[in-house]
């Protein structure tokens, strides 16, 4: 479970954006953070993960205190067990696929269940291919798989599909699934797309930007205008 | 032909881009990633020998630096080293006046890294220096190697700043000094056979550069 | 990138190999800082005093001023072979050296290219053919000094002064003048004993400048690293020896 109750006031591309949001998100499952544009969800992630620091508020996950500003609480990011993705620019261009994977896995050793994640995806082939060789769809299933490289308990996705095109989003949005039964992880998307989420959410967080925040099944909390 | 100018030269070529080298990554990191304030003041001090006359700084050199200043004599009675009309001085003058072609394009390079990857070591738990050595350095090959090249090729065209600092004795004597002594001794087949070599050397000095910053479909920066 | 640091790492230690004088060739050489229009003399002298005692001479030549400027900010040289006595006096004053003697007097001649004969300096200055006429920086050069003193007194600076350039040392005059940048020039005998076939020359009357009076001086590194050599070496520039090879450059030895 985490809960986050987050302030920060700042100015980003011209434009005011005022985060002040409380939000509950249950664990093992995957949740959409939905809002417009400009509305704040990328901060909200990367304040959850630790890239940016509100200016009051709490985060806490599972029980373990992550932020707290009247506590003088802030856990560095390499103390909070999770996994990120962004949009592109995630796999490191100098390494091949093995490369990325083995230096994101302790001892340099990948994971058994990776392992088994990147056969059944169809990607162990690629294992000697550098980034540059491969689509966008696959460099982010790959990016994907090394974020869970260190096994962690949340993982966080920055408009994964973003860059994608409608069949490499297909099989992102299977990927996910895939990673979600089999290491019941707890994945929380940031995305301004309606009918990704529809078709990967099992929850929706819609960000308002009067501050009000909707909780619920996807059906429940947009309207199916696409 | 005496080619003990070429060997200076050569020498203090490699030191200066050596030393500069390790100190300029430190140093370009923390101006490239740092949120202080006062960067902007730090940055400019150090850019400043590219725009100053190397007379400028040849005088404040001698005069804070030289045998006969506090930080010369210093050095001097303790450690027997001369700042002046040295190599060790010349050296110095050289490490201080090429900062800024090792820094500029270091600190470019680590700019150039997109974001997200800077901030994926972070989330994959690396620490700085893993990081630096693993990620950032490699995927800045371009920049480090502009960096050095010009630092390299900087050094073997200095004159006026060498002059000033290392008059010309025999370890100081670098060939585009040696050039302009020949001419005033009237050995004008010796200036020409060494502005030649030296004109050859900055050639191919250049040619690599050009290739190197070509569009490289290896690296991001 | 093993083979590039590998590559790099021997680089560096050739780099750091060369140029180291072995120690006891240092001690058989000392450093002679010489007055520019000295350089065709020391060539010579040079020679003769390694033959007669053995110890090399580092000869770095410029014009007396500037040498004095960086003897006084800690230059390395063991004796100053300067162009007149006011440096040697100034370098005394501020320690750096004692007892300066003279060796040789200086003559001033004004040399041009062969062609037209010319009959004084004054048409030299007024000829249409000769633009440009170069004489040492009066501030640093001694030669320079006697030039401009010379010009002056002979009432010519003024009504020629448009056409002066200005050297930074006797070196540089003369490469002006060999080079073709300047049509004449005021310079020292030395150079027509060794370049006398190309140019013409006239001597500048000595009534008209204060007499050049070259100094040698012990320098107080030469006198603490290199005492022997050092006085040897101004014993033998005062030798017979010398004196030949001083007059045959056109200085006098009075």
């Amino acid at each position: 479970m985490l809960s986050i109750e987050i302030h920060k006031r700042f100015v980003s591309k011209r434009r005011e954006v005022n985060i002040d949001y409380s939000v509950s998100i249950n664990s093992s499952v995957t949740t959409a953070l939905y809002g417009k544009s400009g509305v704040g969800k990328s901060s909200v992630l990367r304040m959850i993960a630790g890239l940016e620091t509100p200016e009051s508020g709490n985060i806490v996950f599972n029980d373990e205190q992550w932020f707290s500003s009247t506590e003088k609480i802030n856990i560095p990011i390499a103390k909070r067990k999770l996994g990120f993705v962004f949009q592109d620019y995630n796999l490191f261009p100098n390494m091949t696929v093995a490369g990325n994977l083995k230096y994101a896995s302790e001892n340099g050793k990948i994971p058994e269940r990776i392992s088994g994640l990147l056969n059944s995806a169809g990607l162990a082939s690629l294992m000697d291919a550098y980034p540059d060789e491969l689509s966008g769809g696959q460099r982010q299933r790959i990016a994907l798989l090394r974020a869970l490289c260190q096994e962690p308990e949340l993982l966080l996705l920055d408009e994964p599909f973003s860059a994608l095109d409608d069949e490499a989003i297909a099989e992102l949005i299977k990927e996910i699934k895939r990673i979600q039964e089999s290491l019941n992880t707890t994945i929380i998307v940031v995305s301004h797309r309606k009918d990704v989420i529809f078709k990967m959410a099992d929850y929706v967080v819609h960000l308002k930007p009067n501050g009000e925040v909707e909780h619920g099944k996807p059906e429940d909390t947009l309207e199916r205008d696409f | 032909m005496d080619y003990t100018p070429f060997l200076v030269t050569f020498k203090l070529a490699v030191f200066t881009t050596l030393i500069l080298f390790i100190i300029a990554i430190p140093i370009s990191y923390f101006l490239a990633f740092s949120k202080w304030k006062g960067k902007i003041i730090l940055e400019s001090i150090l850019m400043l020998p590219i725009i100053l006359p190397p007379t400028v700084l040849g005088f404040y050199y001698l005069s804070y630096l030289g045998p006969e200043s506090a930080v010369g004599a210093f050095f001097e009675d303790t450690f027997g080293i001369s700042f002046a009309f040295s190599f060790e001085g010349i050296l110095l003058g050289s490490v201080i006046y090429c900062t800024p072609f090792m820094l500029s394009p270091m600190m470019n390079g680590f700019r150039t890294i997109p974001r997200n990857i800077v901030e994926s070591t972070y989330l994959l738990k690396k620490s700085r220096w893993n990081a630096l050595w693993h990620v950032l350095l490699p995927n800045m090959k371009r920049s480090i190697w502009s960096a050095v090249l010009l630092t390299f090729a900087h050094t073997i065209g200095e004159f006026g700043l060498v002059l000033m600092i290392g008059g010309k004795m025999q370890e100081t004597n670098v060939a585009s000094v040696a050039i302009y002594d020949e001419m005033n001794s009237l050995n004008y087949d010796v200036a020409n056979n060494y502005a030649i070599v030296l004109l050859c050397i900055s050639f191919v000095l250049i040619v690599a550069l050009n290739l190197i910053t070509r569009n490289n479909r290896s690296t991001i920066a | 990138m093993k083979h590039l640091l590998l590559f790099i790492g021997g680089l560096f230690f050739f780099a750091a190999c060369t140029g180291e004088k072995s120690a006891s060739e240092e001690q058989k050489s000392i450093q002679i800082a010489v007055a520019a229009n000295m350089q065709f003399a020391m060539d010579s002298i040079a020679i003769l005093f390694e033959n007669e005692h053995g110890t090399g001479c580092e000869v770095s030549a410029n014009s007396s001023g500037m040498l004095t400027a960086q003897i006084e900010k800690g230059a390395p040289f063991d004796v100053f072979v300067s162009a007149n006595m006011r440096y040697p006096k100034k370098l005394v004053e501020s320690g750096f050296g004692e007892l300066p003697e003279v060796y040789a007097y200086g003559r001033l001649a004004v040399v041009y290219k062969k062609g037209k004969t010319y009959n004084s300096v004054e048409e030299v200055l007024a000829s249409d053919k000769v633009k440009r006429i170069a004489i040492a920086d009066a501030k640093t050069a001694p030669y320079g000094m006697a030039a401009k003193e010379y010009l002056k007194n002979s009432e010519l600076f003024e009504e020629y002064k448009d056409k002066i350039v200005y050297g930074e040392s006797i070196g540089q005059v003369n490469q002006y003048l060999t080079t073709g940048a300047v049509d004449a020039a005021f310079t020292s005998y030395s150079f027509i004993a060794k370049f006398g076939d190309k140019y013409n020359f006239l001597e500048a009357d000595s009534d008209y400048f204060s007499t050049i009076e070259q100094g040698v001086l012990i320098l107080k590194n030469g006198k603490e690293k290199h005492p022997e050599e050092s006085r040897k070496f101004v014993e033998f520039l005062k030798s017979d020896a010398c004196k030949d090879v001083l007059t045959h450059f056109g200085y006098r030895i009075k």
